[in-house]
Formats: structure tokens, sequence, C-alpha cells
């Protein structure tokens, strides 16, 4: 696997720049937790968010629009057996791997299973990209190798996979943008798009909007820009990152509360970018304090409290 | 990292050739498309008539009809052009809702909101084509 290839003497160039920013070793548990959260998610996410692929499955052939890798994989048409049967699938599996037990072997029935009932997803004519990045996600996660929550040791192939995740996120934002560009130009920000959405699909707090006409420009252009800048985020540390990553939440937040479309399996990949060993540190730290202040009451202080 | 680096040229192959059928290294494209203030916004669905003699708008969503309203939409060329695609959505609604009443005949409608100055102007209704369910 390359993620565990040694970088050994430090290269030189743009090569050895690339090459140590995508294998930075972070903390294995880091992978552990991440793992967790995404497998953990997938259940939700095919009895809530996509459990209408079984709906989907019930219709007719001849409404089935196999996408590419449903063709090239010669899936057969979806039927509501073959749905079922996936769903059974990740219930079982997904949680399993959450554990990090078998990872390798489970992560990739994971990754398969939830793969087939996207493609099915995506296969009745509109194809989302809300999905792209937990899609890849589950193949990326087996990669990582062995990660325990408590195991804090650095590991160069749990920094490549969680790299390839938040690349995989970010890309979301910052390929809308060229998506944006390609299909309407530079005057899509200036167009009526958010409208569009809210005459279609909006709740009552978006429809509250439509009145304001240009506060929804408005609204275009800050998103249209927080697209653009967005490949900045792989770069930025602690309070930068943290205050970008609310900044995304507060739009998905926003987006769900006007139109219904809230872009969850996007927003549970962003776990990637937080240090998960900094907060169970933080938070056994304060229950150790907790701990240690108890019998610090009969005990004698100094010995609680080592210079 | 070539993994990576194939994983990042598919994405953008994916965006640069604008194609969804290249899911999941498919474009970025939800929303994409620029609306013209002073245009129109169009929403399709269908409505039916049932075997309990009501007309009825059709719930577009999948657990109802199997297909949600995007759907539809995208595959709007192919059902005007062969309306007879409409019986597999009738027969998936009395698959998936054996107990309501269903659908005798299907109508693709259009409602169209035409906009000035980036808000609504009016409405306009239309039914463009229909098919009888046998």
């Amino acid at each position: 696997m390359s993620g565990t290839s040694a970088p050994g003497a430090p290269a030189g160039g743009v090569r050895g720049v690339l090459r140590r920013w995508w294998f930075e070793p972070v903390a294995g548990s880091r992978i552990a937790w991440v793992r967790a959260l995404v497998y953990l998610f997938i259940p939700f996410d095919i009895l809530v968010v996509t459990q209408d692929v079984k709906g989907t499955a019930a219709l007719p052939g001849n409404l089935y629009q196999p996408v590419l890798f449903a063709r090239l994989l010669h899936l057969p048409t979806p039927t509501p057996g073959i749905a079922d049967t996936l769903q059974w699938v990740l219930l079982i599996a997904a949680p399993l791997a959450a554990t990090g037990r078998f990872h390798r072997v489970l992560g990739v029935v994971v990754a398969a299973a939830f793969s087939w009932w996207q493609l099915i997803n995506m296969s009745y004519g509109k194809v989302d990209h809300d999905h792209f990045a937990i899609m890849m996600a589950v193949w990326l996660l087996p990669t990582a190798g062995r990660a325990r929550f408590r195991d804090d040791t650095p590991s160069e192939a749990a920094g490549w996979t969680l790299r390839c995740m938040q690349i995989a996120a970010i890309s979301t934002y910052s390929l809308a943008a060229w998506a944006k560009v390609k299909e309407s130009g530079w005057g899509w920000a200036s167009g009526a798009t958010f409208t569009w959405a809210i005459e279609r699909r909006g709740t009552p707090l978006g429809h509250w909007f439509l009145n304001h006409p240009d506060l929804l420009r408005f609204g275009q252009w800050v998103v249209f820009v927080a697209e653009v800048l967005s490949p900045v985020i792989l770069f930025l540390r602690r309070w930068w990152l943290a205050a970008a990553l609310v900044f995304w939440l507060g739009f998905h937040l926003f987006t769900w509360l006007c139109i219904g479309i809230h872009f969850l399996p996007t927003i549970i990949t962003l776990t990637a970018f937080v240090p998960w060993e900094r907060a169970r540190a933080t938070v056994e730290g304060r229950f150790a304090g907790r701990r240690a202040a108890r019998p610090a009451r009969t005990e004698s202080i100094p010995a609680e409290q080592p210079a | 990292m070539a993994a990576a680096v194939l994983g990042i040229g598919l994405l953008v192959y994916g965006t640069a050739t604008h194609n969804d059928d290249n899911f999941p290294f498919a474009p970025m494209s939800m929303f994409a498309f620029r609306t013209d203030p002073n245009g129109s916004i169009d929403a399709y669905y269908l409505e039916a008539n049932t075997d309990s003699g009501a007309r009825v708008k059709v719930p577009m969503t999948r657990n109802a009809a199997g297909m949600a309203r995007a759907e539809l939409e995208a595959q709007l060329g192919r059902i005007m052009a062969d309306p007879s695609l409409l019986q597999s959505i009738a027969d998936t609604q009395r698959r998936l809702q054996p107990g309501m009443p269903h659908y005798t005949r299907l109508y693709v409608m259009r409602e169209r909101i035409v906009l000035k100055d980036g808000a609504r102007d009016h409405k306009e209704t239309q039914q463009l084509v229909d098919w009888q369910v046998r």
C-alpha cells in the first residue's frame, strides 16, 4: 500500500513538498474516530437520506438509466430484492466496520454495497453531488490500516487517507464553482438560481426570502466566492480551519432550513479535518482532573501535584 | 500518491467533460445553471384520474410513484416522445401503494413561474401529454 512507505530522506522540490503534505503523519486514532462516524452514518443514510432508493427499485427497467460505472460493472436492473439485500448487508456490515475489527474485509464489503446502492440512486436520470465525498471515503478508509481509538501513534497511512478524504470533500465545493462557470459563465451569481430553488422546493423560511431578491443575489455571491476559495481550507490550521468548517456547516444548515437540502453525507466527511485525538485528550483531561480532585480532599495535596 | 492523483484526474475529467454519466466522478452541477431574473422557473409534475373518480396531483416522491420530480424532469424528453412510459409509473404506484386509489389516466403538467427582476410575476399551468393507463 502506498501510504505505508517511508519517505526516507526529505526529498526536495515540488514533489518532496507535495509528498510531505500528502503523507503528513497524523495520530492513528483519528482514523478510528472518522471511520466510526462514517460507518455509523451509513445506516442513517440508507434508512433516511436515500431510503427512497427502494421506491426507484420498484420501477420497471424502461425507466432505469444506468450511469457509466453501473454499465461497466454490468450491474443488473435494480429490483426490490436487490435493494433489500444491499440494505441488509449494509445494516449489518457498517456498524461492525465502525468497531475497526476486520477493517479491510468489512470496509471493502461496505464500500462495494454502498457504491452499488448509490449507483442505483443516481441511475434514474438525476445525479446529485452530495454523495461524492462519502463514496470516496468508503473506498479510502480500508486502506488506512489498523487504528484504535486510544492509539495516537503517528501514521503516514492515516495521513494519506485523511488527506484524500479532505480533498474529496473540498472538491465538492471548489468543483461546484467550476461547474457553475462552465455551465453558466461568470454571470451565475447575478442570476436568480436561489429564487428558482426556493420557488420549486422552498420551506416557509425559504419563501420569506422570495420577497428579498437582492438578499438572494448577495447570498449567491457569498456562496460562489466561498466555493472558489474553498481549496484554501486544505492549508488552514486550528482556529482558521475551525472557522471555515463552521462557515460550511452554517451554509448547509441554512440550505436545509430554506430548501430542505442538507448535504449530511458531505458534512460527515468533513470530520477528516478534526483532530479527534486532541478532543479526546481534552475530555479525558477534564475527567482525570475531576477524579484527581476528589481524593485530593482527603489525601495530601503535594502528592497529587508533582512539580 | 498515484492512486490519489488518478482519483483527482477522474474528478477533474468529470467536471471538464461535464457529464453526469461519470458518477461518482461527475461534475458538481447541482444548481450550477443560471436562472434569468426576467426569465421563468418551470416545474413539471404529474396529475392523475383515479379509480375513485377524482383528479389528483401525483405525489412526486420515489416512495409513492417510484420517481421524484427531478427524475421525471430528467427523463421528460423520453416521456414526451413516448408517453407509454407513464404506464410504468402507474404500475409502480399500484405496487408501492396497493391500498390507495389507482391511476386510470396520467397527465404531464408544467407549472411555469414567470419572473420579473428576480421575483415572481405570475404563474401559468399547462397540460403537456397524457396517457390512458391500461
